[in-house]
């Protein structure tokens, strides 16, 4: 049964609803957490919130979801990059895959918090020693995912392709993309994950600036309240970025799935 | 004829238990005696009179079509229904009766339901055990109201009532999910779509154990935030659960429209009662009713209706006149709920009155319109 694009917008619109009732019993539970062990530990919700819009309203919040945005999506575009020239190479030629996958290895085992440290002495306390930390974290990961990718593309259906003359910019996007994007996108997801919390960590440590720098101060003066508002603001950013974002490709990305015979709409609509 | 099957005498009693259970409130706020006492006496009637008159007239025809038993019929339902009778009787002589001789009026009939329930939990498949432990929980909800009043147990009688309205609700998201496959493909069947849907369990699970989580929060700690959360993240689930009925015209027929609003009132009362809780200036007392009048009696009409039509051996559709009671009680919800926050003032007319004598004329009606077909037997001539 094929539905209409505006019944299934409407169907994942209205699937927040379950997720607000996951989050919700969450908050409750935080709630609980704070009458039993009290501000100090735990603060309230009530007071989370109220202590974030306080905090957006002095003007703190927005230049530091952006600050931190930035410095997230521009390392991560780098590593996109460098992760998905240098996957597609190893994926393509034996040799290249010998001589990266070592080093793709090896980078991958270097904890997160090593690299900050290393970045902070090379660039000092930037944007730029952020954005590098999360290039070298997160382009083994793409890197990872594209070579596989590249390495699996299905030889018998090239050949079909050409044999029937199709044209190269339709043998890009209807052969090779649709292969692709089943290897890369989860590769590519996990990397944006792991940019938000590597940043935060960053901007933590080297005091540039962000959401990070917000949780430092809060941390320098044991202001619980201040820093579950800061979390709170990562929290909204990575719940934004992975419904309004990551999700709906993915389900793009699955329509095969959904159009199998015999699933109801019901059975796959919302989260 | 009524007495062969148990929804015919319990729906035929149940319209005049709804409007006695109302009946003395415009007195009371038009001279301007209200709350108090009052305000127990009616909730006690709504929940252990009225709704409890429909979850017996549900009970006793759904379990033996489910698990086939043997239907509660002839002398044993005319003891039931004397039980029930009963209680109503007690509590309409409450004051003239001693307090111990109206509980044990009262305390008869959920006990003796409970137990034509039983029997049906030791067949093989489609055990009622989800309603049999809220039966037993609503019997001990009853049993703590009674000894309230006679001061043995100290516990605020409105705290059980509420409890014992969550009660409901998670009977009613435990009805629906046996009711809603059935009503939405026949829904499906009338506006000319093939019938195959399939409704995964995850969503009637989370919106009935959210509301057992709001039922104990409720009766634990009534103020504590914790409860609003609770309270929120019900209505959500509730919300949530909306998305098994979005099938485009089906939706528009009426055994699925009416649980549709049902679960629209049930989102409006559980979302306002966490919000006044947690702080916001909503009155609890008006988003109680939109629990109570709006979510609960939508279903109880809605399932009246449904049950009246098809075991009396008639095909869907439902005859147009099925609108006509949600939709006054629809009304009367919507001014029990609204007047308390637009017009505090116009309480008495507006806010108890007019909803009582809305109220009233749906049950009335529904009572002038569908009676005929319980006092009559099956068009198709089968047993039942």
């Amino acid at each position: 049964m094929s539905r209409s694009r505006a019944a299934r917008i409407l169907d994942y619109v209205w699937g927040g609803w379950g997720a607000g009732a996951s989050l919700l019993l969450l908050t409750a539970l935080w709630e609980a957490g704070h009458g039993a062990y009290g501000t100090l530990v735990l603060p309230a919700p009530r007071d989370t919130f109220a202590a974030l819009w306080t905090m957006s309203e002095a003007g703190k919040v927005l230049p530091a979801v952006l600050e931190t945005s930035r410095n997230a999506l521009g390392g991560f575009l780098a590593a996109t990059l460098a992760g998905g020239v240098l996957g597609a190479a190893a994926g393509a030629s034996d040799m290249m895959r010998r001589l990266l996958q070592p080093i793709a290895t090896l980078l991958l085992g270097i904890p997160a918090i090593a690299w900050v440290v290393l970045s902070l002495l090379w660039f000092g306390g930037t944007g730029l020693a952020v954005m590098f930390t999360v290039l070298i974290t997160t382009a083994p990961i793409v890197f990872a995912g594209t070579a596989q990718g590249v390495r699996t593309l299905d030889g018998s259906l090239r050949r079909m392709a050409l044999a029937f003359r199709v044209p190269a910019p339709v043998l890009l996007w209807d052969v090779y993309l649709p292969h692709m994007l089943s290897y890369l996108f989860p590769a590519l997801a996990a990397g944006l994950a792991l940019s938000w919390k590597v940043t935060v960590m960053a901007e933590l440590l080297s005091g540039a600036g962000g959401i990070g720098d917000g949780l430092a101060s809060a941390r320098v003066q044991v202001d619980t309240v201040k820093a579950m508002a800061w979390v709170l603001a990562v929290v909204g950013l990575l719940l934004a970025v992975e419904y309004l974002l990551l999700e709906p490709v993915r389900r793009h990305l699955q329509v095969w799935r959904r159009e199998m015979p015999g699933t109801g709409a019901a059975g796959t609509g919302g989260f | 004829m009524v007495w062969v099957y148990g929804f015919r005498v319990f729906f035929l009693i149940l319209p005049l238990a709804a409007m006695g259970a109302v009946a003395p409130l415009p007195l009371l706020w038009l001279g301007g005696a209200g709350g108090g006492a009052m305000g127990a006496w009616h909730g006690h009637e709504q929940v252990f009179g009225f709704l409890a008159a429909a979850l017996a007239g549900f009970l006793l025809t759904a379990l033996p079509s489910w698990t086939g038993c043997r239907p509660v019929t002839g002398g044993a339902l005319k003891a039931m229904a004397a039980l029930w009778l009963a209680g109503r009787i007690g509590f309409w002589l409450d004051g003239v009766l001693p307090p111990w001789l109206v509980a044990l009026l009262d305390l008869g009939f959920l006990p003796a339901l409970l137990a034509t329930a039983l029997p049906a939990l030791g067949r093989k498949e489609r055990r009622p055990w989800e309603f049999c432990l809220v039966l037993a929980a609503l019997i001990a909800g009853n049993a703590a109201f009674h000894l309230e009043r006679l001061g043995v147990v100290a516990v605020a009688a409105d705290r059980i009532l509420f409890a014992a309205i969550d009660l409901f609700l998670v009977l009613v998201a435990v009805a629906a999910g046996r009711i809603l496959p059935v009503t939405i493909r026949s829904a499906l069947v009338e506006v000319g779509q093939p019938p195959d849907i399939r409704l995964p369990p995850g969503r009637r699970h989370l919106a009935a154990a959210t509301l057992c989580l709001m039922a104990v929060a409720e009766l634990a700690a009534p103020h504590s935030p914790v409860t609003g959360w609770l309270a929120l993240a019900a209505a959500c689930a509730q919300a949530d659960r909306m998305t098994e009925m979005h099938h485009g015209a089906a939706l528009r027929r009426p055994q699925v429209m009416l649980f549709y609003m049902a679960h629209l009132w049930m989102v409006v009362g559980l979302g306002g009662l966490g919000l006044a809780i947690l702080g916001l200036p909503l009155d609890p007392l008006a988003m109680r009713h939109a629990l109570g009048l709006g979510a609960a009696a939508t279903t109880v009409l809605a399932v009246m209706s449904i049950v009246a039509l098809r075991h009396t051996g008639r095909p869907f559709p439902l005859p147009r006149a099925v609108w006509v009671a949600p939709a006054l009680v629809g009304l009367a919800a919507a001014l029990r709920v609204g007047v308390p926050h637009l017009d505090p003032e116009a309480m008495g007319v507006w806010g108890v009155t007019v909803p009582a004598l809305l109220w009233s004329a749906a049950f009335g009606f529904w009572l002038w319109r569908f009676a005929p077909w319980l006092t009559a037997p099956r068009v198709d001539g089968q047993p039942g």
